[in-house]
């Protein structure tokens, strides 16, 4: 059975909970960081940092109202991972309950899925030379809910099946006339595992547009090797000509 | 007092060993180039090829025979290019076919340091390089395999493999016409 997290940024205090459950359980240490304009802190996702609360001012021009937005960010646990597929190694596995997970015996550290996810979430250790990311608690799931979920105090996020959920962002989309980012409205490469409901359009909160299927240049990866197939044609037809003339030099 | 030449062989016998004697004492930049050029194409294929099986056994491939011999490359590289600068002798070596092969090693490089510099220290070292590769951070990998495998086409069957193969042939059998005509000296 597919599980699924609900994000309600509108519920978010920004208590930063889900950040020091997320350390506390993966066992990872904190960041000397400095505050940034926005105030997220730690300002960007690192290897040891897998989740965090970006906090983002919206300025409207015409009633020169602000508002301040919070909400959770990690890795979304796509449908199609475009990080599995561009993986060299089969390092990182879609589970059937929804988590994406990175096997660090099996990480080389090419970094080819840092390049190909869309929303820049695996981090390069320089260290332990691997990939490191948000798992979804899959040591958890589905016996518990997330390490983040569960330290949540506003109910801004939820876990469930994912039908629960999306029949909960249904709803929750109807109360705050918003918008469904991950699934309904939009699905990023096929749907996503953690699902936010927005009281603002997702620019507000600097959510990418990220596209269905997975960027054509990350499946180009695996199927130029085919390539070789031409290339070892002419590799064999060159040692049959070779063949063949060394034959005749020895009659000679 | 006539001078006895012995008869020659033609075509001069081509094996690995007589091009990489021929190659050193050509140009030893020209042989570590083309043998670090050997080495990472060799473990690229290996981690492309071999990767869904080997998994994490390939790590130090990666990052020992792939990472740290593709730096020593690129610093190669760049002495390389100096070198055929100033050198008649390089720029002898760097036959016409040569040059697209140059394009792909250009490519090959700008890809690989765009893959490799991801929260790498030496990154900071180097400012504004992050920003200036960054419009190509999520396309270099597809580029980067692309190029090696048309590199490997281009090598093989190819017209510029041919051409290739053969100015290797003509300044193999150069060489060794000139060094034997010395000796005889």
């Amino acid at each position: 059975m597919e599980y699924a997290v609900l994000v309600d940024p509108a519920k978010c205090i920004g208590c930063r909970g889900c950040q020091v459950a997320c350390k506390r359980w993966n066992d990872l240490p904190g960041e000397a960081t400095k505050f940034s304009s926005e105030w997220t802190n730690p300002p960007k996702l690192s290897f040891n940092t897998y989740t965090h609360i970006r906090f983002k001012l919206e300025h409207n021009e015409a009633t020169g109202d602000t508002k301040w937005h919070f909400f959770n960010w990690r890795c979304m646990h796509c449908k199609t991972p475009a990080c599995a597929e561009a993986c060299p190694v089969n390092a990182i596995t879609k589970y059937e309950d929804g988590p994406v997970v990175v096997d660090q015996d099996r990480c080389i550290g090419c970094k080819f899925c840092v390049s190909a996810c869309p929303f820049g979430i695996p981090k390069f250790d320089a260290v332990s030379e691997k990939v490191y990311k948000c798992h979804m608690c899959f040591d958890r799931v589905p016996s518990k809910e997330p390490a983040c979920v569960q330290s949540c105090p506003t109910d801004a996020l939820l876990f469930d099946t994912r039908d629960v959920i999306l029949q909960k962002a249904r709803e929750r989309k109807e109360e705050l006339k918003g918008y469904i980012y991950g699934d309904v409205d939009n699905k990023p490469l096929g749907g996503t595992s953690f699902i936010y409901v927005l009281d603002a359009a997702p620019s507000v909160f600097g959510l990418p547009e990220v596209g269905e299927g997975i960027p054509p240049t990350v499946p180009v990866i695996k199927y130029s090797k085919w390539m070789l197939i031409p290339a070892a044609i002419g590799g064999l037809l060159y040692l049959v000509a070779w063949r063949k003339r060394r034959m005749k030099e020895k009659e000679a | 007092m006539v001078k006895e030449v012995p008869e020659k062989k033609y075509p001069p016998e081509v094996n690995y060993s007589t091009v990489l004697k021929g190659m050193t004492r050509t140009s030893p930049l020209d042989t570590a180039f083309h043998l670090l050029m050997a080495i990472l194409l060799i473990t690229g294929l290996i981690i492309d090829l071999l990767g869904p099986w080997l998994g994490g056994w390939l790590s130090s491939i990666r990052s020992i025979a792939h990472g740290y011999v593709g730096t020593l490359f690129v610093l190669v590289f760049i002495v390389y290019l100096i070198a055929m600068l100033f050198s008649k002798t390089m720029r002898m070596v760097l036959t016409v076919t040569n040059y697209l092969d140059f394009l792909l090693y250009i490519i090959l490089i700008i890809t690989g340091i765009t893959i490799a510099s991801p929260n790498k220290p030496w990154v900071d070292l180097l400012p504004g390089l992050s920003v200036t590769l960054s419009p190509i951070a999520q396309v270099a990998p597809a580029v980067h395999a692309i190029t090696t495998y048309v590199w490997i086409l281009f090598a093989i069957i190819f017209p510029g493999g041919i051409l290739h193969g053969l100015a290797s042939v003509y300044l193999i059998s150069y060489l060794k016409k000139k060094y034997k005509t010395m000796r005889e000296e």
